[in-house]
């Protein structure tokens, strides 16, 4: 199967008589972000990643549907993956490998800061349903309008979590992460 | 073609008309130094008969087709029988004298060698003149030869002959030299002396005569200097000048300079300087900042301040506008510009550099799945 784009035309229907929106056949809706982040604020970390993760897996529903995932080399998946993030408005998806880590990287997302759990959760979602692995998606800085985001297993996630708290800068994080696979 | 041949009808009815006018002998008008005695001009007389091909030309005038010789028409007579005149072409100043064939009735006479005179050398003309008997041919007195060179038939326009020609506008002088008719130009300043360009090209105004006669003034001749300063500017140097009304107003002394535009000796200059930031090194930084030396008064000092100028001004002077302040237009030496540091997101230099770049450079994953796979067994 040849490796094809990420092809966004009509991806999106507007049904103006019946009032709907749909995105590859699904009904979804348009909602404000100052809303999202509203209903966010009131729901906790927990509901956010529930929330993130059920919007992710529809996501890596449509990207398994159109490729084959397992088999995609990394430029393709960013493709596919990162373009349907931005068909839900959450922002421009990148890849960045430092070492052995693999790092996601979301731009100007309308969520802002508030939002890199939710998007993080969504990340989580969409690698599980399209490469079935259970992937934890850690925030781990940001720059601006730029997020970057840690792909890791739980475990590590538990620590990276932890040294974040502690002050290590993200860069650290990676090695030290490096160090422990090594010893 | 059909123009040509009324044109040439007409031309010949020209000639008839002026043949059959009574003619006035050309050699009483002739000066009488150029006239010839008739004895001399006898053999003269007795040239080559006229050509006859200028009467086919003349009255042949073919409509069609052109080249095709036609019969002159019956009421045309040749021209010899219409008296034609013969020019002489003349050399100037010798005037043209007219020479008219000889009437049918003289008769034509063979000559001896002996009675032949060369005409051509006076003293020998007037020597045969002497010599020769009488003139066995009678010849008129309008009759006259100069030379014998061969006589063209040629039609005479008298009317046209003084004209100029339609070419020519320039007046025909009546000088009998250049010379001459240079200094008539001169006086009459109407003959310009360089010939104008043609109307479409530019005109070249040439200065008055005045000014080409004058003499160039010498500035070296004596009492040059006081003549000028005589005579004063010329009125194309003055212009149109003004003249300005006496001041009414009172006169107004300018004020010295303010003391803020000049240098303050009792001003310290301290106050001018920016403060210096300490360096970031902890070096220690001298604190106590070097006393500015004074200004040192020169010996210019002493001299007298500049006077000031009055001015006089004829319009009441607006109240003076107080100019701004230099710590106005200029920001405070003592404010702080600091530079925009825009630093790079690059990992601390206690990250384990060495094993990390190993890392990156050993693993090169074909695909997706694998560097998910890889960052999933971190930290493990």
């Amino acid at each position: 199967m040849a490796e094809l784009g990420f092809d966004p035309s009509q991806s999106v229907k507007f049904d103006f008589a019946r009032g709907s929106v749909e995105i590859d056949g699904g009904a979804h809706l348009l909602v404000p972000t100052s809303a999202l982040l509203a209903l966010c604020r009131g729901a906790g970390v927990e509901a956010q990643r529930d929330f993130g993760r059920n919007l992710g897996t529809e996501l890596g529903r449509r990207v398994a549907g159109r490729i084959r995932a397992n088999e995609a080399s990394v430029e393709t998946l960013v493709d596919h993956l990162g373009g349907d993030l931005a068909l839900m408005g959450l922002g421009s998806l990148g890849i960045e490998r430092w070492g052995r880590a693999l790092v996601l990287t979301v731009s100007k997302s309308p969520l802002d800061r508030e939002g890199d759990v939710l998007v993080a959760a969504v990340l989580e979602g969409a690698l599980q349903r399209a490469m079935a692995r259970d992937a934890t998606v850690v925030p781990l800085a940001r720059e601006d309008a730029r997020a970057r985001l840690l792909v890791t297993s739980a475990p590590a996630a538990s620590k990276v979590r932890a040294w974040l708290e502690d002050g290590v800068a993200w860069g650290d994080v990676l090695a030290r992460l490096h160090e422990t696979r090594s010893a | 073609v059909n123009d040509k041949a009324t044109f040439l009808q007409g031309l010949l009815e020209r000639v008839r008309r002026n043949s059959a006018k009574p003619r006035l002998p050309r050699a009483a008008a002739a000066p009488p130094a150029t006239s010839v005695p008739q004895a001399a001009a006898a053999p003269v007389v007795a040239a080559p008969p006229p050509s006859p091909p200028a009467a086919p030309v003349v009255a042949a005038p073919p409509p069609s087709p052109p080249a095709a010789p036609v019969a002159p028409p019956p009421q045309t007579q040749p021209i010899a029988r219409a008296q034609p005149i013969y020019h002489v072409p003349a050399t100037p100043p010798v005037t043209e004298i007219a020479v008219e064939e000889a009437d049918a009735t003289v008769e034509v006479m063979e000559l001896d060698e002996a009675e032949i005179v060369d005409i051509t050398l006076e003293d020998e003309i007037e020597a045969a003149a002497a010599q020769a008997p009488p003139a066995a041919v009678e010849v008129p007195d309008r009759l006259a030869a100069k030379s014998p060179a061969p006589v063209a038939t040629d039609i005479d326009f008298e009317d046209e002959d003084d004209r100029p020609p339609s070419s020519s506008r320039r007046p025909i002088l009546a000088a009998s030299s250049l010379d001459e008719a240079l200094a008539g130009a001169a006086d009459e300043h109407e003959v310009p002396i360089k010939t104008p360009p043609p109307e479409s090209g530019p005109q070249e105004a040439l200065p008055p005569a005045q000014v080409l006669q004058q003499k160039p003034l010498e500035l070296d001749e004596p009492g040059m200097e006081a003549e000028l300063a005589r005579s004063g500017p010329a009125p194309e140097q003055v212009g149109n000048t003004i003249e300005l009304d006496e001041p009414a107003g009172p006169a107004l002394e300018l004020d010295s300079l303010p003391a803020e535009s000049g240098p303050q000796p009792g001003r310290a200059a301290d106050a001018l300087e920016a403060e210096l930031r300490p360096a970031p090194s902890g070096r220690p930084v001298e604190t106590a900042p070097r006393p500015t030396p004074p200004i040192e008064k020169g010996p210019e000092s002493d001299a007298p301040e500049l006077t000031s100028a009055v001015v006089p001004v004829s319009a009441p002077i607006p109240p003076p506008v107080e100019p701004p302040r230099v710590d106005q237009l200029i920001p405070p030496a003592t404010a702080r510009v600091e530079p925009e540091i825009t630093a790079r997101s690059m990992p601390p230099n206690d990250v384990p550099v060495a094993a990390f770049a190993s890392a990156h450079r050993a693993f090169k994953p074909a695909t997706f799945l694998e560097l998910l796979d890889a960052s999933l067994k971190l930290g493990g």
